[in-house]
């Protein structure tokens, strides 16, 4: 009995270990590293801000993701979440993803993952916005993405020529795979792309 | 209950977080938008602070050892109703979250909002309302997304259209005077909105919600 206890702290014991180990060493390949690169980086503030929003986009994701997400299958949340981490790290403005609902991935939801990095590499490069505000709403029959900022915005009927983005990779794209595309804008006042896809039910 | 308390004076704050360097930050980014009158950085300490203080506000951290802020909540909120808490986190775990606001926090916020966002959320929950970060309204969502199961009561389990709408123009980043304007009703009214999405949150019985209230976190940042 007393042998039997002994044993079961032992292993409970042993389990806390790994899991400490294992935390330990996700640290040091994560946040410790990038704590040193700030410190190498001090006087680039804006590298500093991107190293930090990076580490904390990659703790949060390892502390909080449902376990089996990513790890067999993508989703259109994950799928857009990492959009968005891509955009914000390539043009250094932050994006705010906020995702309900989640769903699988067929074709037409990733036209519509790929609209929306479209929606979001404009804002994130035109629109001379502090941050942009990504919202998706996911349901068995439907996905609704609204990518919003609050930057110097346009006049959607004046669009010119080589702005092909939101012609082809937004409105064209959403379009071609059966949704569709609306954009919001007036100069001064942001934009807002709304971008609806019906998916076929499963 | 606010005791006539007079609103042109900033609101008195107590600022709960472990972490000394971001309670020094707080105070330093909220200039004198607001009077912090205490700061504290363990339960113990806050509740003392708070029953001497008797402040506006709490800006209280989610995550902090024996308890966090859902146990400063728990203890001080019986003896002061008039206190209100404002909740401030890194975490995006919506268990946290819910939790925190089941226990009767008036709000959440993440901690990379800006010092006048953040000025501006604690006078407007001084004032009463409720403050809903785009993320918040976003876990709010998804909790209500199903129709409640048999046996869960209906009107306190599911969120009107309108309610739902309000929420969406939040969580895609819409400040209330904007979504009143989309709306057209008032900025009153949407704000009404928000305290009745707050109250059902407080109140349901939903599964989501108790399942997510009774399961503490997997991972606990005390150690780190």
């Amino acid at each position: 009995m007393r042998l039997a206890r002994s044993l079961s702290f032992e292993r409970a014991a042993r389990i806390r270990e790994q899991e400490r180990a294992e935390v330990a060493a996700h640290l040091h390949d994560s946040v410790l590293q990038t704590l040193a690169l700030i410190q190498t980086r001090s006087n680039d503030g804006a590298a500093v801000a991107t190293l930090a929003r990076r580490q904390e986009r990659a703790l949060r994701r390892w502390l909080f993701e449902r376990p089996d997400a990513g790890a067999k299958h993508d989703t259109i949340g994950t799928v857009l979440e990492l959009a968005a981490g891509e955009v914000e790290e390539l043009h250094s403005v932050p994006i705010e993803a906020v995702i309900v609902g989640d769903g699988p991935l067929d074709t037409r939801a990733e036209a519509l993952v790929q609209a929306a990095r479209e929606a979001m590499t404009n804002a994130a490069k035109f629109a001379r916005s502090e941050r942009v505000d990504l919202y998706a709403e996911v349901t068995p029959t439907r996905v609704v993405a609204f990518i919003r900022d609050r930057g110097v915005g346009f006049d959607p009927d004046a669009i010119p020529a080589d702005r092909r983005g939101l012609r082809d990779s937004i409105v064209g794209r959403m379009r071609r795979h059966g949704g569709r595309a609306t954009v919001h804008s007036a100069p001064g006042d942001g934009t807002e792309v709304e971008l609806t896809m019906e998916l076929q039910s499963a | 209950m606010s005791e006539g308390a007079d609103y042109s004076d900033p609101p008195r704050v107590v600022v709960v977080d472990d972490h000394g360097l971001f309670r020094a930050g707080v105070r330093a980014e909220l200039g004198d938008r607001v009077t912090v009158v205490a700061d504290a950085g363990t339960v113990e300490d806050a509740v003392r602070a708070i029953e001497q203080t008797k402040p506006d506000v709490v800006l209280l951290d989610v995550h902090m050892p024996d308890g966090g802020g859902e146990e400063v909540i728990r203890r001080v909120l019986p003896t002061l109703p008039a206190v209100r808490f404002l909740a401030l986190s890194v975490s995006d775990a919506a268990s946290d979250v819910i939790t925190v606001i089941r226990a009767g926090a008036r709000g959440y916020v993440t901690k990379t909002i800006s010092g006048v966002e953040l000025a501006e959320a604690i006078v407007r929950v001084a004032e009463g309302d409720a403050v809903f970060s785009p993320r918040l309204a976003g876990f709010v969502l998804d909790a209500f997304a199903r129709a409640p199961s048999p046996g869960e009561q209906a009107e306190l389990d599911q969120l009107t259209a309108r309610e739902r709408e309000v929420l969406q123009h939040i969580a895609r980043g819409y400040m209330y005077k904007e979504i009143a304007q989309r709306l057209e009703i008032s900025v009153k009214t949407v704000e009404a909105h928000v305290s009745a999405v707050l109250r059902k949150l407080q109140l349901s019985s939903r599964h989501e919600l108790s399942r997510w209230a009774m399961q503490r976190q997997l991972v606990s940042l005390d150690g780190l």
